[in-house]
């Protein structure tokens, strides 16, 4: 008997095991109720596989602030527990802490771990580049806004996974943060620090992208011409510091004693509409268990490594004709972005600044190829559904969200909706792989 | 050393950044922007001499491309920079204007590893992957005629 024989045959109380024995990792279930706006009936789906010790639940919900906002929608969280290095009971429980493929390093509202006395840590002088010594602060930059705290170790655990004495970031939540950001700091987060549950919609960030530290080389040298300054020494004032690699805010995955090479994001299948909210699996390490092989159908698609590349740690996208060189699959993005003037907008739900949202009349259903340097290319299917249609659900896992970006941009990001019904591998550059990276496969 | 010498690095950031324009200016502050990223240039003539593209390349491997209309004026800057660049100064005078409308984007929250954004005559993408940033900036009233914009992609 077929799979599909297997799940045509399936009654329900069958179903959940012969996908499982089909798919691998497939186990989706959905479960029909309220939605999150109250209103309207949404479906829930979950995916509870793979399991075991490298694994735990992603969600996909409301997040941890009151002021939920239209649009704001797939932003997966995980749960983490921080201890005081070394410590066994002096610990506390993270929940709400945004999983991000598209960052590097765990960052923590500062105030949620405020009893643990984590040990700050310091920049050492460094006469080359004119470094004093001082007290390790870091301003991290989105695309829009940043994040400012200091550097401290913790021990952090998540699944059954270990990383001890690392290099995260607290990001300073008080009312007067001490020491100030610098005013670069401040132009660097486009005049308005992120720095509430409220303002980043998450309690931390834990960024588990294609690297192993947040910087590299440019702050190693404390050369910041191409851009803002990220690490600084502070004492009695804060100035631009050199950061060796290894004092760097580092990949978490890196610091686990096993499953230290990339991570899988497996999430669930959505029904028409989405679901109200969705859980799925977050798999550490890549080939290092049962549950985390590649498997052979998968396609690899490696990043540009070269840093003089204006396509650097980017892949191509070739859609409806449209070539774009610096795309990348990012579960830290909540929509598919990309640039295609022949798709309508003009949504009506969606005002404010926030509003670049498609609203076709009709579904897109389209196929888009990644390619890149090795030669590798893989057949991407897409939906667009109508953006006005998606959030009059209330639903916060939807599939077939995208966005426009401007005419003549370089990017097709391929965000959170790509990860549904999928299995999504993040390789990390130089950990030890059966094929190196960077890469993601799916 | 050096606290003192710092210091001196920090004065020298703040008033290059005041030097330092280009969108909607002059192709001369092309120069003032190869001075303060201590890049190198090279000068790139696009198809039937509508534009013209000044690549600054630095030594991290970044680069900053900008589009300079016949009339020797920079209609459009485009970056692949290894930390998030300095838009206030690639701007020029349009930083008010992009400073405006990221702040109104900005009350939606949330991290974003992406923006579009329009304000008047400007708009500006911006993506980054990692610490890989990318983005586009340009002046829609000084767009040569003839150009279309997605062919500085």
């Amino acid at each position: 008997m077929s799979c599909v024989d297997a799940l045509r045959r399936g009654l329900a109380t069958a179903l959940l095991a012969a996908l499982a024995a089909c798919g691998g990792s497939s186990s989706t279930t959905t479960i029909t109720g309220p939605g999150v706006g109250g209103g309207t009936s949404v479906t829930e789906a979950h995916q509870d596989t793979p399991t075991g010790d490298n694994t735990t639940q992603i969600v996909i919900d409301a997040g941890p602030a009151s002021s939920f906002a239209i649009g704001a929608v797939n932003v997966p969280y995980v749960t983490v527990t921080i201890c005081a290095p070394g410590s066994a009971g002096q610990c506390v429980v993270v929940d709400h802490v945004f999983l991000d493929t598209g960052s590097v390093g765990l960052r923590l509202l500062k105030s949620k771990v405020a009893n643990l006395g984590l040990p700050p840590m310091a920049v050492p002088a460094n006469a080359a580049t004119g470094t004093p010594a001082g007290a390790a602060l870091e301003c991290y930059p989105f695309v829009l806004g940043a994040v400012w705290g200091p550097l401290a170790t913790a021990d952090l655990q998540i699944a059954g996974e270990r990383a001890a004495s690392l290099p995260v970031q607290l990001i300073d939540d008080s009312t007067s943060p001490a020491p100030a950001a610098p005013a670069e700091c401040v132009a660097a987060s486009n005049g308005q620090l992120m720095n509430s549950a409220a303002t980043l919609q998450a309690n931390g960030i834990l960024g588990v992208g294609m690297i192993a530290y947040d910087c590299g080389l440019a702050c190693a040298n404390g050369d910041y011409s191409s851009g803002y300054t990220l690490y600084y020494s502070c004492t009695a004032t804060c100035v631009p510091a050199a950061l060796p690699a290894n004092l760097q805010v580092q990949n978490p995955v890196t610091y686990f004693a096993t499953d230290n090479n990339g991570t899988l994001i497996a999430l669930p299948k959505l029904p028409a509409f989405g679901a109200g909210t969705a859980t799925g699996r977050l798999v550490f390490g890549i080939g290092t268990q049962t549950n985390n092989q590649i498997p052979a159908t998968a396609a690899i698609m490696h990043v540009d490594v070269n840093p003089a590349d204006s396509t650097y740690l980017y892949f191509t996208t070739t859609a409806a004709s449209i070539r774009y060189p610096d795309s990348y699959i990012d579960s830290g993005s909540n929509a598919y972005f990309f640039d295609d003037a022949s798709v309508a907008q003009g949504c009506q739900n969606t005002t404010g600044a926030a509003s670049n949202w498609y609203c076709p009349a009709t579904a897109l259903q389209r196929t888009a190829v990644i390619s890149d340097n090795t030669g590798a290319s893989a057949s991407v299917a897409y939906e667009v559904v109508n953006a006005d249609a998606l959030f009059a659900t209330s639903s916060l896992g939807l599939d077939d969200l995208a966005g426009s970006i401007t005419a003549g941009s370089s990017s097709f990001v391929w965000g959170l909706p790509f990860f549904y019904g999928r299995t999504v591998y993040t390789s990390i550059w130089g950990q030890s792989l059966s094929t190196d990276g960077p890469w993601n496969a799916f | 050393m050096t606290a003192a010498r710092a210091v001196v690095a920090v004065a020298l950031v703040l008033a290059s950044a005041r030097a330092g324009a280009t969108l909607g200016e002059p192709v001369a502050t092309v120069d003032a922007d190869l001075a303060r990223l201590n890049g190198a240039r090279r000068v790139v003539q696009a198809q039937a001499a509508r534009f013209q593209v000044h690549v600054i390349t630095l030594a991290d491997g970044s680069s900053i491309r900008e589009y300079v209309a016949p009339s020797g004026i920079v209609f459009a800057v485009a970056w692949s920079t290894r930390l998030k660049p300095r838009l206030e100064t690639l701007l020029g005078a349009q930083a008010p204007a992009y400073a405006a409308a990221a702040s109104a984007a900005m009350a939606a929250p949330g991290v974003r590893h992406g923006v579009s954004l329009a304000s008047g005559d400007l708009v500006v993408q911006a993506n980054a992957h990692l610490n890989a940033h990318v983005g586009l900036a340009w002046l829609r009233s000084l767009v040569p005629e003839g150009v279309r914009i997605d062919e500085l992609r």
